[in-house]
């Protein structure tokens, strides 16, 4: 009898449960990541279905087809030749949307309907209905709100911003040309990979825009909170749309200037803050950043310099990886790069004589307006103190006095102390954590890496210098810990660091002498984040201390 | 499975060590990953894994996710995208300080027409040892891990292929029970070589 229940098997079909999951909508912009199978591990599908085999009986030749209305004609997903008695397989649909989805503008409700067929089992036929969204609707999570537990599920989805980073785009890779002849008059940031020039290049970006006249407009920005479901779908327009359109969010601004970076040959990245946007690049394991929301408009009091926009967004950039060191899940950091790498592609985009002509008319205003190579000498007039301070000439240069020789490419700052620094390092304006006593901050391009020059008239210790700093520095919740190495060349030398609440900022290096009726010197540091990459110019400013 | 092995690295990453900042051999000298993988006849592979911290990352671990194992068991289901998971047991054991993790991944194994099951390992240099023919080991001591894979009691040819991409897949046969018609082509050969001898017979009984 024991070939009774097989031979049943010929005239009793096999029964398949399934089920399916799906997305609550499709995002038309990412429709090149949806047929992607490979692209985030394959996470964006148009369904998961589930098809167990409930029966005694295999089930054969299954074949799953779906259809999308408006979009996609009947498919099949998958042929599979066996399913046995108990097993349960996973079907995923990456469906293949046309390129003219990006055209989309508004939203649709769609359905989908899917079939499984086979030999043995009875056809099973299903269908859900799904909002296919209009290109500009990006939504930050697909998750149901009541499941949103943390920051990393809510901003689930901002890899996908880099679908919106266009550049091959014909009109941004017009724009991006228009840039590198009328602004920088020639440029080499994406191949000489030269920090002064990709410096240069993002200053450039943001002159354009300024020059072109487009303005800031803030109404509804990235998300501030994970309790803040109104953003959570947010209008983002096309860097194409940006530029034309003369008015830009802070997202808008930061991927508008992604793709032009991206199109330069640059490694575009965008941070995240609570409520705000801000775009820069990588170089070399360095971050750059700045403003782009900066350019203000009239109505809103009007816009800062370029050199006042990268300054304003590296600033705040180091506050920025403090919070993301101290595992703050808000602030987020998106490389462009690495997300196309992982499928983010962007869409395909025509070109468009129009949209070229709207180009040429900004590029009009381009004429005359360059943004200089960074070589320019320090300006101590832009410095905290309106101090008188003599620079040389780029290096080597002998001094008066011990006449310590200059190393090559260095140039001699000659104040309260002398000593030599990178030519193009510059001085930069003082914030509110500098003291009255600091009379100048000279940083690298990055500004991951600068010297302030001290001068405490009255004192006569040069513990008394540090000591002052350090309580400083204790009103805004830092503290200094250092230790005194010794003396050199009249100077007392000390090692530190500041930190808050056990995590290190800054290591330097100070040395301070009295002079007359005062102690002058100087604190060397660089961020922490950059490790030992500095350590060895801190040391050669040091050595050149005169 | 380095697909698995990979994502179990990386939801342990993310697990451990989102709110620490530390050197990678910090980051693996904090605990220890023991792993099996097994698979029954119906293509279920039952995952076990137990990871046990020493008591700095413990802190840590309970502090963040492991405090909550819905966020533990989160980060699983979104490693395996692609499958199903179910049945899960989680157990943190704070006097161990070892967190003991059960689950089951659904269609992760396919079995095509010949009866060969198949399971993707998205890599092309799997480092996995064959210790027997339902047994496979990879132990990485760097990172302080060790994996074991258990194939079902009447798989056979067990070893890792290429696919046509150049991908390495994990594939073996095994005794498939199914009441379908290959069995019942089984029982009709025998009623059809039955029913011949009976002709033969009857042929040669009636010629005579």
């Amino acid at each position: 009898m024991a070939f009774i229940k097989p031979l049943m098997g010929l005239f009793t079909p096999a029964v398949l449960e399934i089920r399916i999951s799906n997305p609550p909508v499709i995002m038309s912009s990412i429709y090149k990541v949806y047929a992607n199978e490979a692209a985030f591990e394959g996470k964006y599908s148009l369904f998961k279905m589930l098809i167990k085999n409930s029966s005694d009986v295999s089930a054969k030749n299954i074949e799953i087809s779906y259809n999308v209305s408006n979009y996609i004609d009947w498919v099949i997903i998958e042929k599979i030749p066996l399913i046995l008695p108990g097993q349960t397989v996973v079907v995923n649909c990456y469906p293949k949307f046309p390129d003219n989805i990006i055209e989309k503008t508004t939203d649709s409700k769609e359905s989908v309907k899917l079939t499984v067929k086979g030999s043995n089992v009875k056809t099973i036929e299903n269908s859900f209905s799904i909002t296919v969204k209009g290109r500009n609707d990006f939504m930050y999570n697909f998750l149901p709100a009541d499941e949103i537990r943390t920051a990393e599920d809510y901003y689930d989805n901002v890899p996908l911003l880099s679908c919106l980073v266009t550049p091959n785009d014909p009109v941004i890779k017009y724009l991006t040309q228009q840039i590198q002849e009328k602004v920088l008059k020639g440029e080499t940031a994406g191949v000489s990979k030269n920090e002064a020039e990709c410096i240069r290049f993002l200053k450039a970006v943001y002159t354009a825009t300024l020059l072109s006249h487009v303005v800031y407009s803030g109404t509804t920005g990235v998300p501030s909170s994970i309790d803040d479901f109104n953003s959570i779908v947010q209008t983002i327009r096309l860097p194409r749309e940006v530029v034309t359109g003369k008015t830009g969010l802070c997202i808008e601004l930061s991927i508008l200037y992604a793709s032009i970076m991206a199109s330069a040959g640059m490694d575009p990245v965008i941070y995240f803050v609570p409520g705000h946007a801000y775009p820069g690049f990588k170089l070399n394991n360095e971050y750059y950043a700045i403003e782009s929301t900066a350019i203000g408009g009239e109505g809103i009091g009007g816009s800062k310099t370029a050199d006042q926009a990268f300054d304003m967004a590296m600033n705040n950039k180091a506050s920025f990886i403090q919070k993301m060191e101290e595992g703050d899940e808000r602030y987020l950091f998106l490389d462009i790069r690495e997300a196309v790498n992982k499928g983010a592609v962007a869409a395909e985009l025509k070109d468009d004589n129009f949209l070229r002509h709207k180009i040429d008319e900004m590029a009009a205003s381009f004429n005359g307006q360059t943004v200089q190579p960074i070589t320019a000498n320090i300006q101590p007039n832009n410095s905290p103190n309106t101090g008188k301070a003599v620079v040389t000439e780029t290096g080597p240069a002998a001094v008066s006095g011990n006449a310590v020789k200059i190393p090559e490419g260095y140039k001699t700052f000659n104040d309260v102390v002398i000593f030599g620094y990178p030519a193009d390092w510059k001085a930069i304006p003082a914030n509110q954590y500098v003291m009255q006593q600091c009379k100048y901050i000279i940083a690298n391009s990055a500004n991951s890496a600068t010297i302030e020059v001290y001068n405490f008239p009255g004192y006569n210790n040069p513990k008394q210098a540090l000591t002052a700093i350090n309580e400083w520095q204790k009103t805004f919740g830092f503290k200094l810990t250092y230790k005194q190495l010794g003396q050199e060349n009249g100077y007392t030398v000390f090692k530190g660091s500041t930190g808050s609440a056990g995590n290190i900022a800054v290591n330097w290096i100070a040395a301070f002498k009295v002079s007359g009726s005062s102690v002058s010197g100087i604190i060397a540091g660089a961020n922490a984040f950059t490790g030992s990459k500095h350590e060895q110019t801190l040391m050669n400013i040091l050595n050149t201390l005169q | 499975m380095r697909t698995v092995f990979a994502k179990y690295f990386f939801v342990f990453f993310l697990t451990c060590f989102a709110f620490v900042k530390t050197s990678a051999q910090d980051e693996t000298a904090g605990f220890k990953i023991n792993m099996e993988l097994t698979a029954d006849e119906k293509g279920i592979v039952a995952v076990n894994l137990k990871t046990k911290y020493n008591a700095l990352y413990w802190d840590r671990f309970r502090q963040k996710e492991g405090r909550n194992k819905s966020i533990i068991k989160n980060n699983y289901i979104k490693s395996f995208v692609k499958y199903q998971l179910s049945d899960f047991d989680i157990i943190n054991n704070d006097m161990e300080q070892t967190s003991y993790v059960k689950f089951n991944i659904l269609g992760l194994l396919k079995l095509d027409e010949g009866g060969k099951w198949i399971a993707e390992l998205d890599t092309k240099d799997p480092d996995i040892t064959k210790i027997s023919e339902t047994q496979f080991v990879m132990v990485d001591e760097d990172l302080a891990q060790s994996y074991k894979i258990n194939l079902p009691a009447s798989a056979k040819n067990s070893k890792i292929e290429k696919d046509h991409f150049g991908k390495a897949i994990l594939t073996y046969t095994a005794t498939v029970i199914r009441s379908d018609s290959a069995t019942i082509l089984k029982y009709t050969g025998f009623l059809i070589a039955a029913a011949g001898i009976f002709l033969f017979f009857k042929y040669r009984f009636s010629k005579n």
